[in-house]
């Protein structure tokens, strides 16, 4: 747990503060990014976090300990650290730019070498292949992967991060992003994370932390953020799709209902007419005997048809529980259909999604 | 003939001596400058650092007093007091890197021979009078190496070091020496090069060297003897730089070799 208590920075010869009587808590495990325009001291936040700029003002207390009472290298070593465009060493080797902190902290060599292959293998880049490379045979993805292989080599409890895939084309950013995700769910990490990038921060952020002139104006999850921006400040911050982008946290299984009638292909016209004037709605669900969605069959169309089969109609591709709802609405309106049905990893049926359930969800917390 | 060549090559011993002789010292004395005018000024707080200043400046005067009690000192605590004002500047980086690059620059556009002479009244003649302006001579292509190299440095590099957990000496020794090693290599070979050439003239104040062969041959009027001395000290030039050449490849790190 990271605390900063009343923190305040004014650097030499400037006279308003860099960072202005700034109390955040940043909980185990999780991460917080640190975000706003560019000047609003997020940078000169995280690096006095780990001592590198020392603060005039205010207390910064990790697990309960005020820093500025221990070894600021011992301290350091505790935490990783990864900037933008990462600082690797050019005249290591990516073996021995990775076991950097073991070594300063004297581990034993075979610990550091396991370390090293392990690390490789988290950031998927093969150990035999990359070990004995220098940093400049590496692409600008590898390199930032390395970085972060770096900053976690000796499993530091706390890692800080300074726009650590700023430098990375979008595309290669966005991998980055889910691969560091991913390795999170396994390690997690206490994380800070300064970015300039609200999608970014979105994305990645169990909390965000939005600073202006080294104020913070409003701490809190990204969801909360994006439905209840503090002031204009931050609603033109977080940009005018704000309520869009929310759609982008938001899971599928937190919203769909699982309670839902619906037919087998096999069953009779006649069967379904009846269902369909109990269930109180103009279509249903098919499904076939394992359970795998085929389509829906609208109430005008039963008339139609003698089986199920001529009178299908197909539907907006499945979604599965973990998907936000986004990919879900993006779904529905590729069809221009009103509904999705919701599958788990066998492609079996497990429920829906209703356009009137996304609209209701955001318009009723926008107005709260 | 044999004797011929034998003398040939007692001098050419002789010279390569005076060469490596001042060589060290003023890598030594460069590299560590280098460094040092590199680094922030410390200690942080100004009042403490100018008590420091001052502190050094009278630890000049007192060496003296202590090291001259018996002898007229009036001129001596001048000296000193120079010292001090040196060591003191220790404490002022910025001043201190102004001051030796300056200084340095003045020194290189002192002809080599009003040198050696300037030193004549306080040393002598002789081979560490020689010594003193050869490594005064060569302060200044390593130190102005050193310090470009250092500061060249990408800043991430340095700050993810420093943020990694590295203390200010291993930032030094483990990442600042060995990614400007190439670039201080470039100086040494420079200056060792410049060296070689100017040690010729040394031998005019005493100091023996292949210069020899030229000032004799002058005052003998023999052609030969001049020509001897002047292609030897050119063929000690070209084989010295080939040969640093090669050691500047063989210290430049694998990662940052250019193929």
């Amino acid at each position: 747990m990271i605390k900063l208590e009343k923190l305040v920075k004014i650097y030499k010869g400037n006279r308003n503060p860099a960072v202005d009587n700034l109390s955040v808590e940043i909980p185990k495990g999780k991460i917080c990014i640190l975000i706003g325009p560019s000047g609003c001291g997020k940078t000169t936040l995280l690096r006095m976090i780990n001592g590198l700029i020392s603060p005039t003002g205010g207390k910064i207390f990790i697990n309960d300990d005020d820093i500025t009472k221990v070894d600021q290298v011992e301290l350091r070593r505790k935490m990783g650290y990864v900037i933008q465009g990462t600082g690797l060493f050019p005249h290591w080797t990516i073996a021995e730019n990775i076991s950097v902190v073991p070594k300063l902290l004297k581990w034993p060599k075979d610990k550091i070498e396991n370390v090293v292959n392990n690390m490789l293998i988290l950031i998927g880049l093969d150990p035999d292949e990359y070990k004995n490379r220098y940093p400049k045979a590496l692409s600008g993805g590898q390199v930032q992967r390395v970085g972060v292989a770096r900053a976690l080599a000796a499993d530091p409890p706390i890692m800080l991060m300074d726009e650590p895939f700023g430098a990375a084309d979008p595309i290669t950013r966005s991998k980055l992003q889910n691969e560091f995700l991913y390795i999170q769910e396994k390690i997690h990490k206490t994380i800070v994370f300064v970015t300039h990038d609200i999608d970014e921060a979105i994305k990645m952020g169990d909390l965000i932390a939005i600073l202006k002139d080294g104020k913070l104006i409003q701490y809190g999850t990204p969801d909360n953020i994006l439905s209840h921006p503090e002031n204009e400040f931050v609603s033109e911050f977080v940009g005018s799709d704000r309520t869009l982008k929310r759609l982008g946290l938001i899971k599928v299984r937190d919203v769909m209902t699982r309670d839902v009638k619906i037919v087998k292909s096999s069953d009779p016209i006649n069967k379904v007419k009846e269902m369909i004037k109990r269930v109180n709605n103009n279509f249903l669900y098919v499904i076939n005997e394992k359970m795998e969605p085929r389509g829906y069959v609208l109430e005008e169309d039963l008339e139609k048809g003698k089986s199920l089969k001529e009178i299908i109609r197909t539907m907006a591709s499945p979604v599965n529980p973990e998907d936000t709802l986004k990919t879900a609405l993006s779904n529905m309106m590729a069809l221009g259909v009103g509904t999705i049905c919701v599958v788990n990893n066998k492609n079996e049926f497990i429920g829906e999604v209703t356009l009137n359930v996304l609209t209701r969800l955001i318009s009723n917390s926008d107005q709260e | 003939m044999v004797q011929r060549i034998n003398i040939l090559l007692q001098l050419t011993a002789a010279h390569a001596y005076l060469v490596i002789f001042s060589m060290v010292f003023a890598i030594a004395i460069a590299v560590v400058s280098g460094i040092l005018i590199t680094l922030p000024s410390w200690p942080k707080n100004i009042l403490l650092r100018n008590i420091l200043f001052i502190i050094s400046l009278f630890a000049g005067i007192l060496i003296a007093f202590i090291f001259y009690k018996k002898q007229p000192i009036s001129n001596k605590i001048i000296v000193f007091m120079l010292y001090g004002f040196f060591i003191g500047l220790v404490f002022y980086r910025k001043v201190l890197r102004n001051v030796i690059l300056y200084i340095d620059s003045i020194i290189m556009t002192i002809p080599s021979i009003a040198l050696f002479g300037l030193f004549i009244p306080i040393l002598g003649i002789g081979f560490f009078n020689a010594v003193v302006a050869l490594v005064l001579y060569a302060q200044l292509p390593i130190i102005r190496n050193t310090y470009a190299g250092i500061t060249s440095i990408d800043p991430a590099v340095t700050d993810s070091a420093r943020g990694m957990g590295m203390s200010n000496l291993q930032i030094i020794l483990k990442v600042n020496l060995p990614i400007a090693l190439p670039v201080i290599m470039a100086g040494i070979r420079t200056s060792t090069v410049m060296i070689a050439g100017i040690a010729a003239i040394a031998s005019y104040i005493g100091a023996k060297s292949l210069g020899e062969f030229i000032f004799r041959g002058i005052s003998r009027g023999s052609q030969n003897m001049i020509l001897t001395g002047a292609i030897w000290i050119g063929i000690f030039a070209i084989i010295t730089d080939f040969f640093l050449g090669r050691v500047e490849k063989w210290f430049t790190p694998k990662g940052l070799r250019v193929d």
